[in-house]
C-alpha cells in the first residue's frame, strides 16, 4: 500500500486534532502504518520558533508536508492537522504530496481568519453528525479512493439485521 | 453596469417503484393520473427495459450508476459469500461505481436523495446534501446521512417502508400504511425542501410496488373489495407528483414546463399465472441434491450438486475450484450450461412456455466484477413469477402474491425525447447527467 497524505483542515475552533487522532486510532486498528503530525505532539518540535504571521504558517505547512512527503515514500500514511487558515499555502502542499485527501473540519472561526477549501475530498460536522459518522465517512472515502483497501472482514449487519432482512424479501416473495 | 446572472438550474427524479408503463397509459385515459398525465404532455414518455433479474436490488443500482452489474457489483437482493455457500446481502458499502449524486458532487453540486432503494446504510458513501435510504433499510438511524436529520425525520413518523409481513395478510391494514408512508414520504420532501440548498432532488414511492404484489387483481376487478382503495391510492400517487412537479416547475431555472423533470420505474408488474421454482427443477432434473429433508441455505446442498440458483432466477454451476464442494470440472461446465438452456427452455405450464430466455453470464455483465455474476440468469414469459426458493418443493405453485415484476414494462419520463422510442435503464444516469450539466 503506497503512502499518502490526509490533511486536516479547519478553523481554530473546530475539532479537527481530535478527529484525526480518531482516525490514527481507526487505521492503526486495522494494522495500517499511519503516523499524526499535529500542533500537540510532533508539531512541538517541528513548528518550533514559528509564529502566526502568514510567512511563519507558510513556513508550517511546508515543514508538515515536507515530513509527509518524506513518511509517504516510507509507505506510511501521514496524518496532518495544524492550525494552516490560509488557502494557497495548503494547495502548494497539495501539489507537492501529489496523493492528498483534504477533510474540513466545520467550526467556529472565532472572529480569526480562516480560508476554506475549494473542493476538500471529505466535509465534516462534528458537531451535528457526531464522532462515530465522521470517523467512518473519512475511512470510507479513503477506501473509496483506494487510497487504503476495504475492511473486507467486518460484516455490515448483524445477525438480527440480517434475520429482518430475510424476513422483509420473504414477506415480498422476493426470496 | 447589470450583469445577468446565469439561473441555476435543478433536475428532479421522481421514482414510481413497479409502475407499468401499460399501467401509466391506461390510468391516463381513465383519469386517475391527471397530473402524470399532463407531465407526459410536456416531456416524453417512453418505455423503458430494466436489467435481468429484473428487481430492485438491481435495477436501483443499474439507474443510480448508469452501469450493469458486471461493473456495479450489484447481482441481487442476496450474493455468495466467496468461497462458500453462505449467503450475505450485498449493501450501499458494496456497489462499485458512483451513483447520479457523487458524479454531481465533483461539480459542486448538492442533492437530495429520498427513499432510494440500494443506499442503506446511509453513511457507506458520501453525500453531499442529504440521502434517506429505502428498501432494505431496517434502521432508521442508520438510513439517514448526515445523522442531523434523524431526529426530525423521526418526530414527523417517516416511515422507511410499509410493515410487509403485516400488510402482506392484511389488506385493510395494507391501504392504512401505504397513506401514512406517503404522508410520511411528503413531510420528509417539505422538510429537505425548506432546510437544504440542493441542486439535483431524488425522491422514490415504493408504495406502489407493495400494493402491486400484495394487491394486483384489485386493479382491473371492478367488484372486488378494495378496487376503491388501490385507485385511492394510485390517485393519492398522482397527486404527490404532480404537487412536486409545480413546486419543481417554481423553482427550477428552467424556461420550459416540465425541463429538468425525470420519472421512472424499476421494472414492470403483472398479474402471477404461477410461481416458478428453479431449484425445483434444477432437483427434479438431477441438478441439485441436499444432504438433508428440509433444507434451510445452500451450505445444505449435496456433494454431487451441479447447479444451484439465488433469488430470483440466477444459477451457478458447482464448478470446482469456485465453490467450495464443487464437482463439475471447468471443461464441463459449458456442457451442464447448454442442457440447462435446452432444459428450461423447453419447460412449459398448460402449453404455454414459461421461460422467455437463459441468458449467460455474458450476454448480460461487462466489467471487473462480471465473474461474481451468476453463470445463467432465468427470464420467464409475463405471468411466471421465477423464484430461487429452497424451501418449496413444487416446480410451479402459487402463494398469496397477486403481482409480479417484468422486465420489459417500466416507464421512463425525460424532459426531451430521446432517440429510441424504448430505453433501457442503464442509460437514464447519463441523461440526468447531461441534464445537469447545462
Amino acid at each position: 500500500m503506497k503512502g499518502f497524505t490526509v490533511w486536516f483542515t479547519g478553523p481554530a475552533q473546530s475539532d479537527r486534532n481530535y478527529l484525526a487522532r480518531m482516525v490514527e486510532e481507526s487505521l492503526l486498528e486495522r494494522g495500517i502504518r499511519v503516523e499524526l503530525i499535529d500542533d500537540e505532539s510532533a508539531g512541538k518540535v517541528l513548528f518550533e520558533g514559528l509564529g502566526g504571521s502568514p510567512e511563519d504558517r507558510e513556513m508550517a505547512v511546508a515543514r508538515a508536508a515536507h515530513v509527509s512527503e518524506m513518511l509517504a515514500r516510507n509507505e506510511v500514511i501521514a496524518l496532518v492537522s495544524l492550525d494552516a487558515p490560509y488557502r494557497e499555502a495548503r494547495e502548494s502542499a497539495r501539489e507537492m504530496l501529489g496523493d492528498f485527501c483534504e477533510i474540513l473540519v466545520k467550526g467556529d472561526a472565532g472572529g480569526e481568519t480562516f480560508e476554506e477549501p475549494a473542493k476538500p475530498e471529505v466535509l465534516v460536522d462534528m458537531q451535528a453528525d457526531g464522532e462515530d459518522q465522521c470517523v467512518t465517512t473519512i475511512v470510507r472515502t479513503l477506501e473509496l479512493l483506494k487510497l487504503i483497501p476495504a475492511d473486507e472482514t467486518s460484516a455490515e449487519y448483524s445477525g438480527d439485521e440480517e434475520e429482518k432482512i430475510t424476513k422483509r424479501l420473504k414477506d415480498l416473495g422476493y426470496i | 453596469m447589470f450583469f445577468k446572472r446565469k439561473k441555476k438550474k435543478k433536475v428532479m427524479v421522481v421514482g414510481l417503484d413497479g409502475v407499468p408503463y401499460s399501467l401509466v397509459g391506461r390510468f391516463r385515459e381513465e383519469g386517475i393520473f391527471p397530473n402524470i398525465d399532463r407531465i407526459a404532455k410536456c416531456t416524453a414518455l417512453r418505455r423503458m427495459e430494466v436489467c435481468v433479474p429484473e428487481i430492485s436490488a438491481v435495477s436501483w443500482p443499474t439507474f443510480m450508476t448508469g452501469k450493469n452489474p458486471g461493473t456495479h457489483g450489484i447481482f441481487g437482493f442476496m450474493d455468495l459469500k466467496p468461497g462458500t455457500y453462505k449467503m450475505v446481502f450485498p449493501s450501499y458499502r458494496d456497489l462499485k461505481s458512483p451513483p447520479i449524486w457523487e458524479q454531481l458532487a465533483q461539480q459542486r453540486k448538492r442533492s437530495l436523495v429520498i427513499n432510494q432503494p440500494g443506499t442503506y446504510p446511509a453513511a457507506a458513501r458520501p453525500i453531499e446534501g442529504a440521502l434517506v435510504s429505502g428498501f432494505v433499510a431496517i434502521d432508521m438511524r442508520k438510513a439517514i446521512s448526515p445523522a442531523k436529520h434523524r431526529e426530525t425525520l423521526e418526530q414527523m413518523g417517516y416511515n422507511i417502508d410499509v410493515d410487509t409481513g403485516r400488510c402482506r395478510e392484511d389488506h385493510d391494514y395494507l391501504f392504512t400504511d401505504l397513506d401514512a408512508t406517503l404522508k410520511g414520504r411528503q413531510a420528509a420532501v417539505d422538510y429537505f425542501w425548506k432546510n437544504e440548498e440542493w441542486d439535483f432532488m431524488e425522491v422514490v414511492v415504493t408504495g406502489t410496488d407493495r400494493l402491486q404484489h400484495f394487491v394486483w387483481n384489485a386493479i382491473d376487478d371492478k367488484d372486488h373489495q378494495h378496487h376503491g382503495n388501490v385507485m385511492e391510492y394510485y390517485r393519492s400517487v398522482d397527486a404527490f407528483v404532480g404537487g412536486l412537479f409545480d413546486r419543481f416547475n417554481k423553482e427550477s431555472g428552467w424556461d420550459g414546463e416540465g425541463q429538468g423533470f425525470y420519472m421512472l420505474s424499476d421494472h414492470g408488474f403483472t398479474q402471477i399465472i404461477q410461481e416458478f421454482r428453479v431449484n425445483a427443477w434444477l432437483k427434479e432434473h438431477g441438478y441439485l441434491g441436499f444432504k438433508t429433508d428440509e433444507p434451510l441455505t445452500l451450505e445444505d446442498i449435496s456433494d454431487d450438486t451441479k447447479a444451484f440458483a439465488l433469488d430470483p432466477g440466477r444459477i451457478f454451476i458447482n464448478v470446482k475450484g469456485k465453490h467450495p464442494r464443487g464437482n463439475v470440472d471447468q471443461a464441463d461446465a459449458t456442457k451442464v450450461i447448454d442442457e440447462i438452456i435446452d432444459g428450461l427452455s423447453g419447460f412449459s405450464y398448460e402449453g404455454q412456455p414459461v421461460v422467455k430466455k437463459v441468458y449467460r453470464r455474458e450476454e448480460l455483465y461487462s466489467g471487473p466484477h462480471t465473474a461474481k455474476g451468476s453463470d445463467l440468469v432465468v427470464l420467464c414469459h409475463h405471468g411466471f413469477d421465477v423464484k430461487g426458493t429452497l424451501k418449496e418443493q413444487e416446480v410451479l405453485g402459487r402463494t398469496n402474491l397477486e403481482g409480479m415484476h417484468t422486465q420489459d414494462d417500466a416507464f421512463l419520463i425525460t424532459p426531451t425525447a430521446p432517440s429510441d422510442e424504448v430505453v433501457h435503464i442503464e442509460s437514464v444516469a447519463s441523461m440526468i447527467l447531461e441534464t445537469a450539466s447545462k
